[in-house]
């Protein structure tokens, strides 16, 4: 993919000005929090993706990068905020400038301009990932399963894998719940068939034989097969007018309700029992309800989405993953509550069931009724059904259960007033009809049945409908997830071997039998690790948060390696390196760069020392690393550069801000200081607090440094190597000299001074201190790779070097034979 | 370079090749469903498999 040659920024999160060469080359900045290294990571996402991952996902509402991008100051000028960028593109050859502005972060102005190049950058626009805060580290580790499947599919772009299983998943369930219904109906109407044909079963034979007998009456031929196109009334002339009562029948389906009606009290009672429980539970508690609510809201919402504007509420995302990622980070919040719907939804259906196969009783009494004008029976059943079809719409959400919470308590099916007493009355009624003679009845016996029937065969023809389409969601739903979880399992086990194998190589002899285990199963993802060869356990188990955050960026790495492969070139690490703890600093480098050889790591940190071991370590060097020694809201991050802090010092002076030259050096000294006590073991005396004056840190590494080239001179004498003796005690007497001049001139650049004299401090009287401090700080530099000299171990030195080895002494005296 | 999904919602269709569940014409429709670069809708998948049954089922 690409490597950064160049960024200048301007007006952008906390930055003014600032210009970084990165050369394409590994890089750090440091500085203490709040310097602003965050706002050039920004920056540097901005130019590569138009976005801020800083202004986007959980914790950020409100936040935007059109808002909130620009320098505070500039909020009202967008157009003044921008980050220019120069890209080496590899695979083109070619280096690209891209400017893009706050204002219009879509529209990046791209010199030279070729679709070639714009492929290249818009393949890097979709890969945000690159970027890793450590905020963004423990997603991965302590997060449960289902949380970290989405969170790493996330980060892999695999969100779409998830999608397209939950799409499968809900059309599978839909078909599931629609093939309940069909079933339902088929039995209710398979029942009307049976009651009406007064046959023990529905086998042709029994069928064939009831009809048959009608069809001897009327000396219709008789029906011999069973077809799926039979019709029972074949050969009967069928009236225009409303058909006679069936008196037999319409006993018969009288006495099918009745039947129904005594057991009535104890349908769907156990199920009814549930829903009545479980919404007591939603009443119960209020943020059960909301986190239901919300959720179908957002269920709904996240089913529309189709650009990067919130169905919900209209907001305008950067982006229609990032609106994605929002929306299901809400439905994850309530997997209670999704426990409690799922439970709500599968009693709900089962009454709804009953609900079909109930009414599936009231067509043929209703039609007994019409035609005998049993008006209030009549209107009772229409009304009740009517009743029933509406209290059956509300098993279709948790929200319409709940309005129906005190049917379930009190009798869902609510028998009408005087309603047994008016089927009794219409039973009277039909007994009353004089009998019909043979003909009629077997007529209107006929013309029913085939109505019936006809009704039947759909709702069976329905459910078998309905089977071959659950059956087909069912296979895809099965088949995808088998073939997702194998490819996956694939994937996440590349991901472990290499995972591991960067956790073993970060953490040395501490760790050298540590494995990790991910598993994938539907929807989430398991992820134990071994804790000192006693077994797998989750990383929060055992491991220490320190532990954890190397897990973190391990993991990161393992992750891109297969995600990007050999297009893993550019990686912006904010301020992730501090997950790395002491001890395994010089490990964590060695592993970018064996691991990692063509990546380009942007590296942030706040803890300078950590900087100066990434130089010792030979990841960055004085001109791939910078640090910011402060910040204002005027000025943007405050640049301590290792090379450019005299010509800075010189420019203040020549435009006799001497007292901007006092501040610029003292910090540095301050910096360089600090680090140079650390590197060579100096030894001020040690305060709780930690803040040393810059004279009692200087005169304490000045002393060291003396001591230590004493030794180097030494040991070089004992192994009778003349030219490195007097190249040491050269050094030690430079530095003595250096030491006097520092002496006569540091009561210059005092604090004291500084805030109280500098009406009376001239420029020509500054100079002379200046050139004393960079003379004395040469003696600590390697004039080759510009890096800090340091002793190895610091305890009992063995060794005086700079990263490239031009500085190079033994400390260790050639052992006397005589004394053995 | 395809991306996992497609190589995953490949082998996909090719596997459901095999199941007797599923016949040419759904998988037809399944498969221009996953080469949209829409989002996968679940009322677009039901219509899928709720399709042709009227022929199919005597």
């Amino acid at each position: 993919m690409i490597r950064l040659e160049s960024v200048y920024v301007e007006e952008v999160r906390g930055i003014r000005k600032l210009e970084l060469d990165f050369q394409k080359k590994t890089f750090a900045i440091s500085g203490p929090n709040g310097s602003g290294k965050s706002g050039v990571i920004d920056s540097i996402e901005f130019g590569l993706t138009g976005q801020m991952g800083r202004l986007a996902g959980r914790g950020t509402k409100g936040l935007s990068v059109g808002l909130h991008g620009p320098h505070v100051d500039k909020v009202r000028f967008p157009d003044a905020a921008f980050v220019r960028l120069k890209i080496f593109i590899a695979q083109l050859n070619k280096s690209v400038t891209v400017t893009r502005y706050v204002s219009s972060p879509r529209k990046p102005k791209v010199a030279p301009d070729t679709p070639a190049i714009r492929a290249a950058l818009d393949e890097i626009a979709e890969h945000p990932e690159i970027t890793l805060s450590r905020r963004e580290i423990l997603r991965f580790i302590l997060v449960e399963p289902t949380k970290r499947s989405e969170e790493i599919q996330t980060l892999l772009k695999l969100e779409e894998i998830g999608d397209a299983r939950k799409a499968l998943n809900t059309a599978h369930n839909r078909l599931v719940a629609a093939k309940t219904e069909a079933e339902g109906r088929e039995k209710a109407l398979a029942n009307a068939f049976q009651l009406y044909l007064q046959v023990a079963a529905l086998k042709r034979e029994l069928v064939l034989e009831s009809v048959n007998k009608r069809r001897k009456i009327l000396g219709l031929a008789f029906l011999e097969e069973w077809a799926a196109d039979t019709e029972l009334d074949e050969g009967l002339i069928k009236s225009a007018t409303t058909p006679e009562l069936n008196k037999e029948s319409a006993v018969r389906d009288l006495r099918a309700l009745s039947d129904a009606l005594a057991t009535a009290s104890t349908l769907g009672e156990s199920e009814a029992a549930s829903i009545a429980a479980d919404l007591y539970k939603l009443d119960s508690d209020p943020s059960l309800l909301a986190a239901l609510q919300a959720r179908s809201f957002v269920e709904k919402g996240l089913s529309l989405v189709d650009s990067a504007e919130c169905p919900l509420c209209d907001h305008e995302w950067p982006d229609i993953d990032h609106l994605k990622r929002h929306l299901k980070t809400k439905l994850d919040k309530s997997e209670e509550a999704k426990k409690l719907q799922q439970a709500l939804l599968r009693n709900a259906g089962l009454i709804s069931g009953k609900i079909t196969e109930f009414t599936g009783l009231f067509g043929a009494v209703l039609r007994a009724a019409q035609f005998l004008g049993a008006n209030e029976v009549q209107q009772a059943i229409v009304t009740w059904r009517a009743d029933l079809d509406t209290f059956k719409t509300s098993m279709t959400s948790v929200e319409k259960l709940t309005k129906a919470h005190a049917r379930f308590k009190e009798g869902w099916l609510q028998i009408p007033a005087n309603f047994n007493e008016q089927v009794v009355a219409l039973k009277a009624m039909i007994e009353a009809r004089p009998d019909q003679t043979a003909t009629i009845d077997a007529q209107t016996f006929l013309s029913t049945a085939q109505v019936r029937l006809e009704d039947y065969r759909n709702a069976r023809r329905n459910n078998k409908a309905a089977s071959v389409a659950k059956a087909a969601a069912k296979a895809a739903y099965d088949c995808y997830c088998a073939v997702q979880e194998k490819e996956l399992n694939t994937l996440y086990d590349e991901v472990q071997e290499d995972f591991s194998a960067y956790y073993r190589a970060l953490n040395g002899a501490d760790e050298m039998k540590f494995a990790a285990k991910l598993k994938p199963t539907a929807g989430s993802l398991e992820f134990d690790v071994n804790f000192y060869g006693r077994g797998l356990f989750p990383p929060a188990a055992y491991h220490s948060e320190g532990h954890q955050d190397g897990m973190g960026v391990c993991l990161y790495l393992a992750l891109m390696k297969r995600l990007l492969d050999k297009r893993f070139t550019l990686s912006l690490l904010d301020d992730v390196v501090m997950s790395v703890d002491s001890a395994h600093r010089y490990e964590f480098c060695k592993l970018l760069k064996t691991q990692f050889p063509d990546t380009q790591f942007i590296i942030t940190t706040h803890d300078r020392l950590w900087a100066e071991q990434m130089k010792s370590a030979g990841l960055v060097t004085g001109k791939t690393s910078v640090a910011f020694y402060s910040w204002t809201i005027d000025t943007g991050p405050l640049v301590q550069s290792n090379e450019d802090i005299w010509d800075e010092i010189e420019l203040l002076l020549k435009t006799g801000k001497v007292d901007g030259a006092a501040a610029a050096l003292r910090h540095h000294l301050e910096y360089a200081m600090s680090i140079l006590a650390d590197q060579l073991g100096a030894r001020p005396q040690y305060k709780a607090d930690a803040t040393y004056e810059l004279e009692e840190m200087m005169t304490s590494v000045l002393s060291r440094n003396k001591e230590l080239w004493g030794k180097a001179a030494e040991s070089a004498k004992s192994w009778g190597k003349s030219d490195k003796e007097a190249e040491a005690r050269e050094k030690k007497r430079f530095l003595a000299s250096c030491n006097a001049a520092m002496r006569v001139e540091q009561w210059s650049v005092n604090k004291a001074v500084h805030y109280n004299a500098w009406a009376n401090f001239g420029v020509n009287d500054f100079r002379p201190v200046v050139a004393a401090f960079k003379e004395l700080m040469e003696c600590f530099r390697c004039k080759v790779c510009n890096g800090w000299i340091y002793v190895l171990p610091k305890t009992i030195p063995q060794s005086l070097r700079c990263t490239c080895e031009a500085i190079s002494f033994n400390m260790t005296l050639k052992p006397n034979p005589s004394s053995e | 370079m395809t991306t996992l999904y497609q190589q995953i919602a490949e082998k996909f269709l090719a596997e459901l090749q095999n199941s007797p569940n599923v016949d040419s014409q759904k998988l037809g429709a399944l498969k221009l469903l996953f080469a949209d670069s829409n989002k996968l809708r679940p009322d677009d998948l039901v219509k899928v498999f709720t399709s042709a049954l009227e022929d199919e089922v005597k």
